[in-house]
């Protein structure tokens, strides 16, 4: 169906030439599903589109061989690509959310390539379309055909999206990252409408980062990195009995089913800082529950006179030294609740405690100086950087508690939580855009502990970060707790992380605590329907993998 | 006649973190720019070095000579040189447009900040009488003024910078809520900042410091809002050289003697066009542009 012998694709010219894949080889049968498997930048992406003809003005696509169902597509000229694409090729991408009009149905999205491609009347157009919807499972398709992409939600909307892909029959189905978006539950379903598909003879080239989401639809995976295969075979030896070391690191980084302390990255151990008061001696004596929230409600006014109660009755206590996971998917008010911790948003009902003291009842103005005692780390890293200020700036204004932006009495301090964090410390003078993901997020966690705190709020703290540079910087949670007896919330969507990283684990949907209790025994042996829900629908490496480590 | 400020490129992306190209090297233009705008800046602190002639300096017997190599742009009615008068008049043509651009950013600040910082009902009474002043054009606002404090340099130059405020005052109040809802604000509370400290550290630079490129842009418009006004006669009066005086004064003979109101025309288009075109580049030079 697919042929891919020595492809190379490059961008711009002379000295600054990029090299994006490199010499990739690979094919792919009719019926058969193959992975393409890396990390941010590794090319597979790159890969896809060169498939398409997508790459771009400014870029070079040469290969030995790039055949389609066995006809060469090299060189082709933008009418003959248009031609293929939908009716040989169907690409579904991430965001579907970006990837649909907003202004038209879902129906005529779907109709639209029919249309351009088939001679059928609008009525039977009409039929098919019902029929494609019926045929990726969206519920009520009647309904569903005239409403729009902002109408539905992230499961739904890639549902349809997957439907026009698939409208005109192509023998290859490309699915750029198609569930990264998704929760859990709905990445669950839509990996196995993607591996259905396949009984229908339809070949499909599944590219991810994600190895575990992978490994439940793909026959064969490729692991990528640098625009090169480095290992390429049958699913359940790659991830089983990976040969290749990167493949093996990239396993190793993966948290899901992984014990507590177990470390997932091969980092250095950090040092305690020198300044930081909490360390592990004094928080054994500190009071046993150092951050207590009890009966929290949130109820928001939504437009038509309706409320939405975002948090209803949720009572959460943190222990010094340990670490609370808060597991829910997006919209189960888990933000909310940090919010409310954080003092950022007043409970309708309920209050938190810190320290024994009361935090949420009393005015901002009386919080400010108990401040430095509760840090926080964010999804989006950068945005919660000043634009203006370089790396140095952030962490010097958070050391002084805010007295000085670049002040020299600050250097040392500033030097070791680089240290600390595992930055080098040529990086200080560079401001937060010119870094990347991970270094980022180690700025982010920097300057949570600068002040000396005894909590952290994580919200999110890794979702937005490759697998092995998400292990790094779990990693350095985990040393940085050991060494300083800080407390984490801990508030992820992602199971596997929530359970590695986790001492008690409290599950929350919509908007209520549904189960708590410790992570092996949640995961193992859940008592409320809705965990067993998420732990069955939670993506996990092949089982020979767990003998294997 | 009116170089309008660009109130929609101002906002898309202005609190994303950006890569810049200030240090991208200079094009011809932003060079040509440069040359003239420096070459004006000359002539308004030190105009004996451009010209050995007095610009009041009347000589009844050389009126109305065409341009030479003596008198480059030619002399007046009253024998006076006329490219001295244009040098002369740099002068308190830029110092009228700098200082309305000045004027109209403080009353912009002190509204921009009022709306963008203050309480509901405030931001509402001075978005809805800004939004009443932008509807009638600049021009004509500062007619307005000037119909009601009587004409004259100071005069005209408040009624310029009143002119331009409501449109930076907007930009300010935009861009202040903007920045005022960014996560690194709720960091900084989070990290324990008085919202005094948030306000000064965080909030104004990030709101303010695209209005100052603006700004420069704003500075073209006004040196021609403020010559349009001393054409009417409602500005500089002669004998003063002043460009927008001096065409007015030289619309009586445009017929006989061109060079009277050519030179003066060019320098303004020349001045407006240069800050314009510097404004653009500064602009786009530091346009944040999403990462």
């Amino acid at each position: 169906m697919l042929w891919v012998e020595d492809l190379r694709v490059t961008f711009g010219a002379g000295p600054r030439q990029v090299t994006a894949v490199d010499g990739l080889s690979f094919e792919l049968e009719a019926g058969e599903s193959l992975a393409l498997v890396g990390e941010s930048g590794s090319g597979k992406s790159v890969t896809a589109r060169s498939i398409l003809g997508l790459t771009g003005s400014g870029s070079r696509v040469s290969a030995g061989r790039l055949e389609l169902a066995g006809r060469s597509v090299l060189g082709l000229k933008p009418a003959q690509w248009r031609r293929i694409r939908g009716s040989e090729v169907g690409l579904v991408l991430q965001d579907a959310l970006v990837s649909l009009d907003p202004l038209r149905t879902i129906g005529r999205e779907i109709d639209d390539t029919l249309r351009l491609h088939t001679s059928l009347t609008p009525a039977a157009r009409r039929a098919r379309v019902i029929e494609l919807l019926e045929a990726v499972r969206m519920p009520d398709p009647e309904h569903r055909i005239g409403q729009r992409s902002g109408e539905l939600s992230g499961g739904l909307r890639q549902r349809a999206l997957i439907a026009s892909a698939i409208a005109l029959n192509p023998g290859l189905l490309i699915a750029d990252e198609p569930t990264t978006a998704l929760d859990a539950t709905i990445q669950a379903q839509i990996l196995d409408l993607l591996g259905g598909l396949k009984s229908n003879g339809t070949a499909l080239l599944l590219i991810s980062h994600d190895l575990t989401a992978v490994g439940r639809v793909a026959d064969r995976v490729a692991v990528m990195r640098a625009g090169r295969i480095v290992e390429h075979g049958p699913t359940d030896r790659v991830l089983g009995a990976p040969q290749h070391p990167y493949t093996q690191a990239l396993l190793d980084a993966v948290p899901t089913g992984r014990d507590r302390g177990e470390r997932l990255s091969s980092s250095e151990p950090v040092r305690p800082l020198s300044f930081h008061p909490a360390d592990p001696a004094t928080a054994t004596k500190a009071p046993d529950v150092v951050l207590a929230a009890t009966g929290l409600t949130k109820t928001f006014r939504l437009r038509h006179g309706t409320t939405l109660t975002a948090v209803d009755d949720v009572s959460l206590h943190l222990r010094a030294g340990q670490t609370l996971g808060l597991v829910g998917e997006s919209g189960s008010g888990k933000t909310t609740v940090a919010r409310m911790i954080l003092g950022l948003s007043a409970p309708d009902a309920g209050d938190v405690t810190l320290l024994g003291a009361p935090w949420s009842t009393v005015p901002e103005r009386d919080r400010r100086s108990r401040r430095p005692l509760l840090g926080a780390i964010y999804q989006d890293p950068l945005s919660s950087f000043d634009p203006r200020f370089t790396v140095e700036e952030v962490l010097t204004d958070a050391v002084s508690l805010g007295t000085s932006r670049r002040g020299r009495e600050h250097r040392a301090r500033v030097t070791e939580l680089l240290d600390a964090v595992g930055l080098p410390n040529a990086l200080r003078g560079r401001r937060p855009l010119h870094l990347s993901g991970g270094q980022r997020q180690r700025v982010a966690i920097a300057r949570a502990l600068a002040p000396g705190p005894r909590i952290v709020i994580c919200d999110e703290p890794v979702s937005a970060l490759d697998v092995s540079v998400q292990a790094q910087v779990l990693d350095l949670l985990s040393d940085l707790q050991k060494a300083l007896g800080v407390s984490y919330l801990f508030i992820s969507h992602d199971l596997g992380v929530v359970r590695h990283m986790s001492d008690e684990v409290a599950v929350m949907r919509h908007g209520r605590i549904v189960e708590t209790g410790p992570p092996e025994r949640l995961f193992t042996s859940p008592t409320h329907e809705y965990t067993r829900l998420l732990v069955d629908s939670a993506p996990r490496l092949q089982p020979a993998d767990k003998d294997t480590t | 006649m009116t170089a309008t400020i660009d109130t929609q490129t101002a906002q898309p992306g202005a609190l994303s973190h950006a890569g810049t190209r200030v240090g991208a090297r200079p094009t011809v233009g932003e060079v040509l720019a440069v040359t003239a705008l420096l070459l004006l800046v000359v002539a308004a602190i030190a105009p004996w070095l451009l010209t050995p002639f007095d610009p009041l300096a009347i000589s009844p017997r050389e009126a109305f000579q065409v341009p030479s190599f003596t008198h480059w742009f030619g002399t007046d009615e009253s024998g006076r040189d006329v490219f001295a008068r244009m040098i002369y008049g740099t002068r308190p043509s830029l110092i009228i447009g700098v200082a309305a651009t000045a004027i109209g950013l403080v009353l912009a600040l002190i509204l921009g900040m009022l709306a963008g910082l203050g309480p509901r009902p405030v931001d509402y009474a001075v978005t809805r009488v800004g939004e009443v002043l932008f509807a009638l054009p600049g021009l004509l606002l500062a007619l307005i003024f000037i119909t009601i404090t009587g004409p004259g340099v100071v005069t005209s130059t408040i009624a310029v910078g009143i002119a331009t405020a409501p449109g930076y005052a907007r930009i300010i109040r935009s861009q202040l809520r903007a920045v005022r809802d960014a996560p690194f604000i709720e960091a900084a509370t989070v990290l324990g900042r008085s919202r005094f400290t948030i306000l000064r550290r965080h909030t104004l630079p990030n709101a303010i410091a695209p209005v100052f490129v603006l700004a420069t842009l704003g500075v073209g418009q006004a040196i021609v809002w403020a010559a349009s006004l001393s054409y009417l006669g409602l500005g500089a009066e002669p004998p003063a050289a002043e460009w927008g005086a001096m065409l007015n004064a030289g619309r009586t003979y445009i017929s006989t003697a061109w060079w009277l109101t050519v030179f003066p025309g060019l320098f303004i288009v020349l001045a407006a066009a240069a800050s314009t075109a510097l404004g653009r580049s500064l602009q786009a030079r530091t346009r944040q542009v999403q990462s």
